[in-house]
């Protein structure tokens, strides 16, 4: 496999079977082969999914709630698996999945730093040299050694942007996040993304419902609808075709 | 042809197909080819281990937030660890003890003492038997919002519970030692032996039920039924040993947690070795094969059924 690809995904589908009820979901777990096939519907939140993204590039998925935009980014991310279709994934990834991001709600900002770092396979050292770079960029203040449970919607993205952007990912994963901070906020984040980009030549994935920041952050656009990539190329024709769907 | 037998599956009566369900489900989980997800149980088993290492040492602290946030947010905090307990012993000395007299005196020690060191393993099994059930619903931040070691999150809960029940065993260590019917202290040296098994047979325990928790509802209220049952019947309140009719008492004496109730007893306040009941030892290693066996398919089968649920 070509060293500069990142992410290539090749015929992805992802099912989810949609039970009627408790009941059948448990019987389909224990006798996968024996129960009768009406008691699910499957509902396709990919569909023959296929794209490649390169080091040094960044994409925005664009597309309606639904689209399966989230379960594509949750399924590179590892979080998912799919149904059927090849997965090539090279190097860390670093997701800031949906607002929650997957924070100890009663861990303190710092401890939440460490957690994250140490999944990302870092050591003690290497943390204690982002720690100070990720509370700065956050602007938590005092706060960073409050529990999360306190912090705002804000907060929580600007800390969880900090981390994800700055534990050295080679795969960045952003789901919405930058929609909740202001202005100022996201102008930083755009520095960074593009520092990221140029030294580091990392791959960025972007889902953003603003045509604002998917302008700003990225050169290329993947249009999703009901499961399915309509359109895949330059960040312009992208957005008009996601305002004309 | 075709939809003539499929109307006939439907006309079975719903508990003899969940019966059959239950039964084919254990069977297949227990047998190492009845595999539907390609991965043999041992690739499934080093999976389960490099988890834990990927996890290290943060485990520990994943469990220390996890005993902070158990008695957060009531004013006397830590103390219900201690409150609960002791409301339970108190009622049960008083209505057997004093009320109904059974056993004023069991293998030579007071009641009140053989009563609290049994009860002791008891209640970190029943936290266990509960948390360990609950513990992917309560976790499913880790489960289907980040990229997570999931199989740890069994042993996190578990490691939370056993700090819990170290504090209570130096307290009722304390208490038996004042109430002078601490066996030989040499006894003393297997009960890190018996912590360890119950700490291997509730960490199987969560990795088993935890997912089929996480998938249906009905296992959680199955359990909360049989905790009742596996109380009055683990030889806490009373003496196996006492019951006539030989068969019920060697299926009694089968249950690990039995087992893990006369390895307290035996370690505080009795005089027998493990080694010395070498045929109990041999039954409880063999539940907790099979426990594993059951625990690793099952975590492994629903692993990804679960980050769709939860």
């Amino acid at each position: 496999m070509d060293k500069n690809i990142a992410i290539k995904f090749s015929n992805v589908t992802k099912n989810y079977k949609l039970f009627k009820n408790d009941k059948s979901r448990l019987a389909d777990l224990l006798l996968p082969n024996f129960i009768a096939p009406k008691n699910y519907v499957i509902k396709h939140a990919n569909k023959d999914v296929s794209f490649e993204v390169k080091r040094g590039e960044s994409v925005a998925i664009l597309g309606r709630n639904g689209a399966g935009k989230s379960t594509m980014l949750k399924i590179a991310t590892g979080v998912l698996e799919q149904t059927s279709g090849e997965v090539y994934v090279n190097g860390r990834v670093s997701a800031l999945l949906e607002l929650t991001a997957g924070f100890d709600n009663e861990f303190t900002g710092r401890e939440n730093i460490y957690l994250r770092g140490r999944l990302m396979k870092m050591n003690t050292q290497d943390i204690e040299d982002i720690e100070d770079i990720i509370i700065e960029f956050a602007e938590l203040g005092e706060y960073i050694d409050q529990p999360v449970r306190t912090y705002s919607s804000g907060m929580r993205a600007r800390l969880g942007f900090a981390i994800n952007a700055n534990t050295h990912p080679d795969i960045l994963i952003v789901d919405e996040a930058l929609s909740v901070g202001d202005e100022k906020f996201r102008e930083k984040c755009n520095e960074l993304i593009d520092k990221l980009i140029d030294t580091d030549h990392i791959a960025v994935l972007l889902v953003t419902h603003s045509i604002q920041s998917a302008k700003s952050f990225c050169d290329r656009g993947i249009v999703m609808r009901d499961g399915s990539i309509i359109f895949d190329g330059p960040i312009e024709e992208a957005v008009s075709e996601y305002q004309g769907s | 042809m075709k939809t003539e037998s499929r109307h006939s599956i439907k006309k079975v009566c719903p508990l003899k197909t969940g019966i059959i369900t239950v039964t084919f489900g254990i069977v297949d989980t227990i047998l190492p080819w009845g595999d539907y997800s390609n991965n043999g149980i041992i690739l499934q088993m080093k999976n389960i281990i490099t988890d834990h290492r990927i996890l290290g040492l943060q485990l520990f602290q994943l469990a220390w937030a996890d005993v902070r946030r158990t008695y957060r947010g009531a004013a006397l905090g830590w103390m219900w660890a201690l409150i609960k307990p002791a409301t339970m012993i108190t009622v049960y000395w008083f209505v057997l003890g004093k009320g109904l007299r059974a056993s004023p005196n069991i293998e030579g020690v007071g009641y009140f003492s053989w009563l609290i060191v049994g009860i002791l393993p008891w209640f970190y099994v029943r936290d266990m038997l509960s948390a360990g059930t609950s513990a992917f619903k309560k976790y499913s931040y880790l489960v289907n919002k980040i990229k997570f070691p999931v199989s740890t999150i069994a042993t996190i809960v578990n490691v939370s519970n056993l700090l819990t029940h170290l504090v209570l065993i130096v307290i009722i260590g304390v208490i038996v030692i004042l109430t002078g019917d601490l066996g030989s202290p040499a006894y003393l040296l297997q009960l890190p032996f018996y912590i360890l098994l119950s700490f291997i047979f509730l960490s199987l325990w969560a990795l088993f039920s935890g997912p089929l928790a996480a998938i249906s509802k009905d296992w959680s209220n199955l359990v909360g039924a049989l905790t009742q049952v596996l109380f009055w019947i683990s030889g806490i309140l009373y003496s196996i040993d006492q019951i006539d009719t030989s068969w019920i008492r060697a299926v009694l004496k089968a249950n690990p947690i039995t087992y893990l109730v006369e390895g307290y007893r035996n370690s505080l306040i009795g005089n027998v070795w493990f080694w010395e009941d070498i045929s109990s030892l041999v039954v409880f290693t063999a539940g907790l094969l099979i426990l594993a066996i059951l625990s690793v398919r099952t975590f492994s089968k629903t692993k990804s059924a679960m980050a769709d649920n939860l």
